[in-house]
C-alpha cells in the first residue's frame, strides 16, 4: 500500500511541473503585448515600459523562467496588479469558499447519487427505478446556474428559509456556514448527481449478478448486507473513478455559481482577473485549479486501492 | 424420517418450466448425487431448495427441511436457516468468494451472523476453520484476499464458510469442476471426511459419474428436467436400467475397455421451450416406441431395485 501510494505520489510530480510551466507561459502565449494589454490603449509609453520592468518582462526569458520556479518554491505567485495585493494571499483568502462550496456539492452529488443508483439497480425495471432515473436525467440536464437562480427565488426570495447568498466561515458559525453552502452546493451538485446515478446503477446491476453476492445470500445474510455491503462496496469501485472527474466539473462550475450566490470564491477572483488581465492572479489561479484537480485525482487513487485489494498488492 | 424431502418440485421462468415432478428424499448425514447435463435442472434443484432462484424464477410443489416447508418460510426464516442449517458451496471457487474482503472476513461474516460471537472469537474460529479444510499456514491465509489463493484453496475456503456453523445439509453444486484433477481428489477427500466427521448430509450436484460412484450412497439422474432413474449408488453403477443411464455410463472410459472411439448419445438435449409431450429421452432413445410420445413416463422399480422413468424398463434393463 505505501509503494504504490508513493508511485501515485511520483506520478503526480510531472503533471505539476507541466501545469507551472504552462501557468508560466500564458504571459508568451497571449498574442499581443501583455503589458499593453494589461495597461490598456490609454497608458503612456512610460507607464508601459514601468509595468514592463515591474513584471519582469525586460529580462531574457531563461532569467524569467527561473524567478517563476523561485518564487514559487517561496511560495510567492507575484503581485496582483489591481489587487494591490499578494496573489497567494488574494487565493488563500478565497480558497475556503471555494473549497467549501465544491466539497459540499461533490458529498451531495455522491451521497444521493449512488443512493438513487442503488435504489435504481435493486428495483431495476420497476417503478422506482425510473423515478429515479427519471430523477437523475433532469438534474443532468438542468443548467446549475439556471437551478442556482431557480433555488434563490424558491428557497430564499419565496419562503425565506435560507439566505440569498454570501459566505459564513465555518470558523466563525458552523450553522450559518451549512446555511449558506446549502442552496449553492445543491444547485452546482445536480447534475453530477445525476451522473453518480447513472454510473452506480450501472456498476451495481453488473454486480449484483456476480457469484459473490449469491454467495452472500446463501450464508444467510440479510438482503440490506448484501446490497449496502457485499456488492456496493465492489460497485463503488468505478463510481469512485468517477468522483475524480466530478470534482474538476464541480470545480469548474464553482465559477459560476460563485457569481450567482455572489460568495467571495476563488472563481471570482479568477473571472475578475480575466476580465481585467490581471496575469499575476490568472497564472496563480491556473496553477492552484490545476493542484487541486491533481490532489483529488491522487485522492481518488488511494481510495481506489483502499477499495481493492487487487490494485493494493499490484494484479490486475 | 428423512432430513430432506422433495416433492413434486417444479421450477419455472415466466411459463417456461425448466424442471418438474422432482422428488427425492435425504437422510441425516447421507451423500445423494444428482447427475445430469448440463441445463438438466440439477442446479435448479440445489437453488430451488436454498430458496435462491434467479430473478424470474418460481418454485412448486413441496420441500421440507427438519419440520419446516421451506417454499412456504418467508424470506427471514430462509435468512436464519441459510448458512446455519442449511449451507451451499458454488462451481466456480474464485467468482463465489467477495474479491474485497478476506478470506477470514468472510468466515467470520457467518459466524457473527448466526452465532452472534464477537470479531475477535470469530477470526480464531475462522482459523481453526481453515485448518479443519486442511489450508496450510491458516494464521497467515485467515488475512488473505481470495485473489491471493489458488483455486483449489479457494474451494476449501468456500467450504469452510459453508461449514462454519455445522450444518445438517450441504449442497454441492459441481464443487470441482473448475478445479484441476489433482485438486478435484484433494477437495472430494475432503468433503468426505469432513462428512464423516461432522455427520452432516450432502447433496452432492455433478455431472461426472465418476465423482457419483467415489461418494455417493444413493442417486438421481436427470434428464431435460425430469428424474430418468433414481436408486442405490451401487444398483445404478452395476445395472443401469433407463437407456439414459445405461448410455451415460456406456460413455465413460475405462481401463479395461475395448480401444476406441467411446460411444456417444446421438443428439442434444432439448432446450426448456422445445421439451417433447412424452418421454424426454425418446428423440434420442434407440429403443423409443411411438407409446413413449404420449405422455412422460412415470417412475417404475426395476429388477436392479432403481425406479426408472421409462415404459420399456422391463426389456431393455
Amino acid at each position: 500500500m505505501l509503494r504504490y501510494a508513493a508511485g501515485r505520489l511520483l506520478a503526480a510530480l510531472p503533471v505539476l511541473a507541466i501545469v507551472s510551466l504552462l501557468s508560466f507561459g500564458i504571459v508568451w502565449i497571449v498574442p499581443g503585448d501583455v503589458a499593453v494589454e494589461m495597461a490598456g490603449p490609454t497608458a503612456t509609453a512610460e507607464e508601459l515600459a514601468r509595468l514592463r520592468e515591474r513584471l519582469g518582462l525586460t529580462r531574457p526569458w531563461y532569467e524569467q523562467l527561473a524567478g517563476w520556479y523561485g518564487a514559487l518554491l517561496r511560495g510567492d505567485l507575484g503581485e496582483s496588479i489591481l489587487l494591490r495585493q499578494g496573489v497567494a494571499q488574494a487565493i488563500v483568502e478565497r480558497l475556503p469558499v471555494t473549497l467549501s462550496l465544491t466539497f459540499t456539492a461533490l458529498a451531495i452529488a455522491f451521497v444521493c447519487g449512488t443512493a438513487l443508483g442503488v435504489l435504481a439497480a435493486v428495483r431495476a425495471g420497476q417503478a422506482a427505478d425510473r423515478v429515479a432515473m427519471g430523477t437523475a436525467l433532469v438534474g443532468f440536464s438542468l443548467p446549475d446556474f439556471w437551478l442556482g437562480l431557480v433555488f434563490v427565488y424558491v428557497f430564499a426570495v419565496l419562503l425565506g428559509w435560507l439566505p440569498t447568498g454570501g459566505y459564513v466561515p465555518f470558523s466563525q458559525d458552523p450553522a450559518g456556514w451549512a446555511r449558506s453552502m446549502l442552496l449553492p452546493a445543491a444547485a452546482l451538485a445536480l447534475s453530477q448527481m445525476g451522473l453518480f446515478a447513472r454510473m452506480t446503477r450501472a456498476a451495481m446491476l453488473e454486480v449484483l449478478r456476480q457469484d459473490y453476492v449469491r454467495t452472500a445470500r446463501a450464508k444467510g445474510m440479510p438482503g440490506w448486507i448484501v446490497i449496502g455491503k457485499h456488492a456496493l462496496r465492489n460497485a463503488l469501485i468505478p463510481v469512485v473513478t468517477v468522483a475524480g472527474i466530478a470534482a474538476g466539473v464541480l470545480l469548474g462550475g464553482a465559477v459560476v455559481i460563485e457569481s450567482v450566490f455572489s460568495l467571495p470564491g476563488v472563481g471570482r477572483l479568477i473571472v475578475g482577473a480575466i476580465q481585467r488581465r490581471d496575469y499575476p492572479v490568472i497564472q496563480g489561479g491556473l496553477l492552484l485549479t490545476a493542484t487541486i484537480f491533481v490532489l483529488v485525482n491522487l485522492i481518488v487513487d488511494l481510495l481506489y486501492a483502499a477499495l481493492d485489494p487487487r490494485i493494493r498488492h499490484g494484479r490486475r | 424420517m428423512s432430513l430432506l424431502s422433495v416433492r413434486d418440485l417444479a421450477v419455472s421462468f415466466g411459463g417456461t418450466r425448466v424442471l418438474e415432478d422432482m422428488s427425492f428424499d435425504i437422510a441425516e448425514g447421507e451423500v445423494l448425487g444428482v447427475v445430469g447435463e448440463s441445463g438438466s435442472g440439477k442446479s435448479m434443484t440445489a437453488l430451488a431448495i436454498m430458496g435462491l432462484l434467479p430473478m424470474g424464477g418460481s418454485a412448486a410443489g413441496r420441500i421440507r427441511f427438519e419440520d419446516r416447508d421451506l417454499l412456504a418460510l418467508p424470506e427471514r426464516e430462509m435468512q436464519r436457516l441459510r448458512g446455519e442449517r442449511l449451507a451451499m458451496i458454488f462451481q466456480e471457487p474464485m467468482a463465489s468468494l467477495n474479491p474485497v474482503f478476506t478470506v477470514g472476513e468472510q468466515i467470520a461474516e457467518v459466524l457473527r451472523r448466526h452465532r452472534g460471537m464477537d470479531r475477535r472469537s470469530a477470526h480464531r474460529e475462522a482459523i481453526s476453520l481453515l485448518k479443519l479444510v486442511e489450508i496450510a499456514a491458516a494464521e497467515r491465509r485467515v488475512d488473505e484476499y481470495p485473489h491471493q489463493l489458488s483455486g483449489g484453496m479457494r474451494q476449501r475456503a468456500m467450504i469452510a464458510i459453508a461449514l462454519a456453523c455445522r450444518p445438517k445439509l450441504l449442497i454441492a453444486d459441481e464443487p470441482t469442476t473448475a478445479l484441476d484433477a489433482t485438486v478435484q481428489a484433494g477437495i472430494l477427500d475432503l468433503l468426505r471426511g469432513l462428512r464423516r466427521e461432522l455427520g452432516m448430509a450432502v447433496l452432492l450436484i455433478t455431472h461426472d459419474l465418476g465423482v457419483v460412484s467415489d461418494i455417493c450412497e444413493r442417486v438421481v439422474v436427470m434428464y431435460a428436467g425430469r428424474v430418468a432413474e433414481t436408486g442405490a449408488a451401487d444398483a445404478i453403477f452395476a445395472r443401469p436400467s433407463h437407456p439414459y443411464t445405461q448410455a451415460l455410463l456406456a460413455a465413460i472410459p475405462r481401463l479395461d475397455g475395448p480401444i476406441g472411439a467411446l460411444p456417444a448419445i446421438g443428439g442434444v438435449v432439448p432446450a426448456p421451450a422445445d421439451f417433447p409431450q412424452g418421454c424426454r429421452f425418446a428423440p434420442r432413445c434407440p429403443h423409443a416406441l411411438p407409446a413413449c410420445e404420449v405422455g412422460p413416463p412415470a417412475l417404475r422399480t426395476t429388477v436392479s431395485g432403481t425406479d426408472a422413468a421409462c415404459i420399456r424398463v422391463q426389456e431393455v434393463a
